[in-house]
């Protein structure tokens, strides 16, 4: 067994998971994370790099990755995709002017391999700005009836007001608990779902 | 400089804006009416023209106003791209719309807006575009939303005001700016963020939650931002207060320019690319009433930093 497989299966038996907060940058990312940890937003300064917030979430523990979204830290974001279990993609939904950028950023992101089968949230936020898209109207724009490569859903949000925030997260949650945790009869995660299957032999140390 | 050298600048500038002058308003016609690829064409003949006279004439002015030439060339030649798209391509929107609206407007403030690229996006989107040696205000927009983000790009040699007239202030979501040279932008104080690409010797006084600019450089910075201002690829920016004669309603404001930060300089020295503009720099007197011309050419000359900084 290696190593690898050893971790796996250390992380599932505690039930834990690894989310990728990725868009555009000024999208809201760090805005979102830090408003469900009900830290304050009043000052947040644009993310050098990446952040990590780790917390518990319907018994899960969350491992979150918050990654800067400007032009030249996005050849990056591919460092992070190792062992990811769902995507949150945050759209900026007053930002018309780059939502074909935001698109295209998308749907290069799903082709890497290394996503398979990560489970796919978009969030449509900053929804309490006057005139800003719908779910709807962003759904048809950045072309998600599209894919069909990962289980996907649009929730409109707003980090401002903390709308939508909360049953978000409950989604991504349950969607990847559902395939990592529960699904015992189609794996559609090829090894790593038959690993969770079965349970991890006793002797296995860490 | 000699007695002749300086005769033939004033009577070459004199000329050549007065050249530029009439191809911008035929090109403003062309846009608002239906260009043929004829049309457009004859004008594109003019621009070359002119840049070829322009090319002729180095090395008898002076460097900065040859830029400024070299630039407003520039401009006109994006428009008349722009131009060439429209006239091929079916238009996606009604000129006859805006000509009528044309006429409506003063025309000593309206501005040769061309959307360089009419996006599928309709909406709440404001845009200055491809303009040149121009006074804009608020009033120079082709979306008169009353909401919404703010889009400046392709600018050269203009002077942008944004501030709030009369108690009308715009509902900015995020201003979005792009490509600009020799120009200086005041701008409100919005709720949202400033994004910024590729600026070069510009002027600007803003107010935002987020300050983010990248790949810019000769740029003074009058800034009030909630947060800590971001740079990245950028060189030369100073940073200053936002002017307290320019303040829409006295709040209290972060210490700004001491919290930059550059992303392109990650370790615990200072960033060699930014530096706080020292007070007797600072500019006191700002154009908030529109220029045009000469008047507003050696506005810009007093107020950017280039004036001082790249002499070549
Ligand atoms: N009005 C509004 N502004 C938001 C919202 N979420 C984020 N913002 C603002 O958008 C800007 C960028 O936020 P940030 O979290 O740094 O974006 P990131 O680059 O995706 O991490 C900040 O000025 C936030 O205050 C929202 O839901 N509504
Ligand atoms: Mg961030």
């Amino acid at each position: 067994m290696g190593l690898l497989t050893i971790i796996r299966k250390s992380r599932r038996k505690e039930k834990e998971m690894r989310i990728l907060f990725l868009g555009l940058d000024n999208a809201g990312k760090t805005t979102i994370l830090k408003k469900i940890n009900g830290e304050d937003i009043s000052s947040i300064s644009p993310t050098l790099g990446f952040n990590i917030k780790t917390f518990v979430h319907r018994s899960y523990t969350l491992n979150i990755w918050d990654v800067g979204g400007q032009r030249t830290l996005r050849p990056y974001w591919r460092n992070y995709f190792e062992q990811t279990d769902a995507i949150v993609w945050v759209v900026d939904s007053s930002d018309r002017v780059r939502i074909q950028d935001c698109k295209e950023e998308l749907h290069n992101l799903l082709q890497e391999d290394r996503l398979t089968g990560a489970s796919l949230l978009v969030f449509a936020n900053k929804q309490d700005i006057h005139g800003s898209m719908t779910d709807k109207e962003i759904h048809d724009l950045l072309g998600l009836s599209g894919i069909k490569s990962h289980h996907w859903k649009i929730s409109p949000c707003s980090a401002v007001t903390g709308y939508n925030l909360i049953a978000g997260l409950d989604w991504v949650v349950e969607d990847v608990a559902h395939r990592l945790y529960y699904s015992s009869m189609v794996p559609d995660r090829g090894e790593n779902s038959l690993d969770t299957v079965s349970p991890p032999p006793p002797q296995t140390v860490v | 400089m000699s007695e002749s050298k300086w005769t033939f600048s004033q009577d070459f500038y004199t000329e050549f804006h007065a050249k530029a002058a009439d191809i911008t308003s035929r090109l403003d016609d062309l846009k608002h009416g239906s260009p043929t690829p004829g049309a457009v064409q004859a004008v594109a003949v003019d621009v070359s023209r002119l840049a070829k006279s322009l090319v002729e004439a180095t090395g008898g002015l002076p460097s900065y106003d040859q830029r400024q030439c070299e630039m407003h060339i520039k401009s006109l030649e994006m428009a008349v791209e722009v131009l060439r798209g429209a006239s091929c391509a079916v238009p996606k929107f009604s000129f006859k719309k805006k000509a009528a609206k044309a006429k409506t407007d003063d025309p000593a403030i309206h501005a040769v807006s061309i959307p360089l690229n009419v996006s599928p996006v309709t909406g709440s989107v404001k845009a200055l575009s491809s303009l040149s040696c121009r006074y804009l205000t608020a009033a120079d927009f082709e979306h008169r939303a009353t909401s919404g983000e703010l889009t400046l790009s392709d600018l050269a040699t203009c002077i942008v005001n944004l501030l709030p007239k009369d108690g009308h202030s715009m509902d900015i979501s995020a201003i979005h700016v792009q490509r600009l040279t020799d120009c200086v932008l005041l701008l409100p104080r919005i709720s949202g963020s400033i994004l910024l690409h590729n600026l070069s010797n510009c002027v600007l006084v803003a107010g935002c939650h987020q300050f983010r600019m990248h790949s810019s450089t000769n740029a003074d910075v009058y800034l009030s931002a909630v947060s800590n201002p971001i740079i990245e690829h950028c060189s030369n920016i100073r940073f200053a207060e936002y002017p307290d004669t320019l303040m829409q309603n006295p709040e209290p404001q972060g210490n700004t320019a001491s919290t930059v930060q550059d992303f392109s300089h990650i370790r615990s020295t200072p960033s060699p690319n930014w530096s706080v503009l020292p007070k007797d720099y600072r500019q006191q007197c700002w154009p908030v009433t529109p220029l045009e011309g000469q008047t507003l050419l050696d506005e810009l000359k007093r107020i950017l930093p280039g004036g001082d900084i790249s002499q070549n």
